[in-house]
């Protein structure tokens, strides 16, 4: 059994959510022919519909030729039978956060895709590890964590779990930079690399909030001026939803077995429970809505 | 202009020093430890006594060990008995507050923050302490001012609030080196690509100095808990060993001696 060796054609891509047809589309537009398969057909023609509009908005712009963006397209076939991703050399897994969903997933792929093809899992918070061990062949299960949005994010972490093969993580950095991707190579542990270094970008700023230090706009002043930070940790926690930063807070808490240095905070909890959670909800630590 | 004495163990102190020369300032500068490890702290009564010039603003930037911020503040007593100069205090590994309890006039002791390198940064955090004078923090916002940056203010605390962050960012980074995670390359790669951070966290660190990121997790570990801010074994190895960073040429990195 040749494990990983084979040349990467056909792209399967599990989940049609926001990651899933971003990475569908990326890999559609470098070449490989790509089956997106989703449970439900309304969110594979919403899917189809947004990489179209993406593709038609980076053509009007010169980004690609017209051509390009019509061909990338007809790469892209949808299915809603995880069947048809038999022929896939890679199948790429963007299904929703559950261990449940995704060790089912992974056990059915097992017994659908050739015995040499690699199943990789986007997931930010679960061990690539335990997903592996549903699958017949653990060792061509690997982690391949791509970054919102996915057609612009350079970074991939490609994450090792316990019986990956190198043959296979070389094969999916080898496809990464040939979607144009930075890929980084990591260990299976909790938060991989940025979900876990960023921590106290957040963690910190929450407490000298909390202690009384400096005001949410303040702290972010000092960080943008301070440093050349895009943003601050408060302006990115109302981007990134603070219910989603609050839960990676907690997920790498939890699973580094309660490690102070990873311990989450009660005003996050707090913004949660009152549903300010940033700009999506029109307030976060700072207000969106029109009356402000 | 004014008169004005660094003293200090960093890349901060060594920034301070040379921003306020370039801002027309007259300065005088006493730099040990991982910027000069030819000079030590004892030194400073000398360069204290062989000032010339009245001297108007003091700054500090004792990074790397508290007992030598300690020390630096006792030599400050000595010299500047009964006088008022204001003495602007690095609150990287003390508050503003806890110097000035170090200090025969506590009421000259202003805290103040920021983080290498200065030429990307825009502002100064300015932090009094209780005891702080309205008169040395009206002084030492002018002339924190008067180096281009506008003073933020904020409450006093040990870490101030970037140097706080950013410290913690680079713990966290070397314990993720530490742990055989990922390579320093590709923590770095990650941290600005996957987040859009500025630097690396680990080439960051090596900038601003490993024995100063360890004096100010050392000093937050010991006002809010050692094991929320317990330094990562590899940073804690690399700053024993001398390995400082940039300066020293190892740290996290190697990097060619000039």
């Amino acid at each position: 059994m040749i494990l990983g060796n084979a040349e990467v054609r056909t792209i399967g891509v599990i989940g049609s959510g926001v990651m899933g047809s971003g990475i569908a589309q990326v890999a559609a537009q470098s070449g490989y022919a790509v089956r997106l398969f989703d449970v439900d057909e309304t969110l594979l023609e919403k899917a189809v519909g947004s990489i179209a509009g993406f593709l038609r908005r980076a053509a009007e712009k010169g980004k690609l030729t017209p051509e390009a963006a019509e061909n990338a397209l007809t790469r892209i076939t949808t299915t809603l039978s995880l069947g048809e991703c038999e022929p896939c050399d890679l199948v790429i897994e963007a299904a929703p956060e559950s261990i449940g969903i995704k060790e089912s997933l992974f056990r059915e792929l097992s017994s659908i895709v050739r015995s040499d093809a690699i199943l990789a899992t986007n997931t930010s918070t679960l061990g690539v590890t335990q997903i592996a061990a549903a699958a017949t062949y653990p060792e061509r299960v690997v982690g391949m964590h791509f970054f919102n949005p996915a057609p612009l994010m350079k970074l991939v972490e490609v994450i090792a779990g316990a019986d990956t093969s190198d043959e296979v993580i070389g094969t999916v950095i080898e496809t990464a930079r040939h979607m144009g991707k930075n890929p980084v190579r990591a260990k299976d542990t909790p938060g991989f690399i940025v979900n876990r270094v960023a921590r106290p970008f957040y963690l910190e700023a929450l407490r000298l909030l909390q202690d009384g230090i400096a005001s949410p706009e303040t702290i972010d002043l000092l960080v943008r001026k301070g440093g050349g930070f895009r943003m601050g940790p408060f302006e990115l926690m109302d981007l990134i939803g603070i219910d989603v930063n609050y839960a990676a807070s907690r997920s790498v808490y939890e699973q580094y077995f309660q490690e102070p240095r990873f311990r989450p905070s009660i005003l996050q909890q707090r913004m949660v429970d009152s549903r300010h959670l940033g700009r999506k909800s029109g307030r976060g630590w700072y207000r969106y809505d029109e009356e402000t | 202009m004014s008169n004005v004495i660094v003293i200090g163990d960093g890349l901060l102190a060594q920034e301070v020093a040379t921003l306020a020369e370039q801002t027309g300032h007259s300065v005088t500068t006493f730099l040990y430890g991982g910027m000069d490890r030819s000079t030590q702290i004892g030194q400073v009564p000398e360069f204290l006594r062989e000032m010339a010039n009245r001297v108007e603003i003091i700054v500090e930037a004792s990074i790397a060990h508290r007992q030598e911020k300690q020390a630096v503040l006792a030599h400050l007593n000595d010299r500047f008995v009964g006088s008022d100069e204001p003495i602007l205090s690095a609150v990287l590994n003390a508050s503003a507050t806890e110097v000035g309890s170090w200090s025969r006039h506590p009421v000259n002791v202003v805290g103040w923050a920021a983080i290498p390198p200065l030429v990307d940064s825009g502002v100064f955090e300015l932090m009094p302490g209780k005891h702080s004078s309205a008169n040395s923090i009206a002084l030492a916002r002018d002339f924190l001012a008067s180096l281009g940056k506008d003073p933020v203010l904020v409450e006093d605390t040990v870490g101030g609030v970037f140097p706080r962050i950013i410290a913690n960012l680079v713990n966290e980074a070397a314990f993720t080196l530490t742990e055989q995670v990922a390579e320093a390359e590709d923590i770095d790669t990650a941290m600005k690509l996957g987040t859009n951070y500025p630097y690396g966290p680990l080439a960051w660190g090596d900038r601003i100095g490993l024995d100063q990121v360890v004096g100010i997790l050392t000093a937050l570990g010991e006002a809010y808990g050692q094991d929320r801010y317990r330094v990562a074994p590899r940073l804690a190895q690399l700053a024993q060993a001398g390995h400082w960073g940039k300066a020293s040429g190892q740290g996290f990195y190697t990097y060619p001696t000039e």
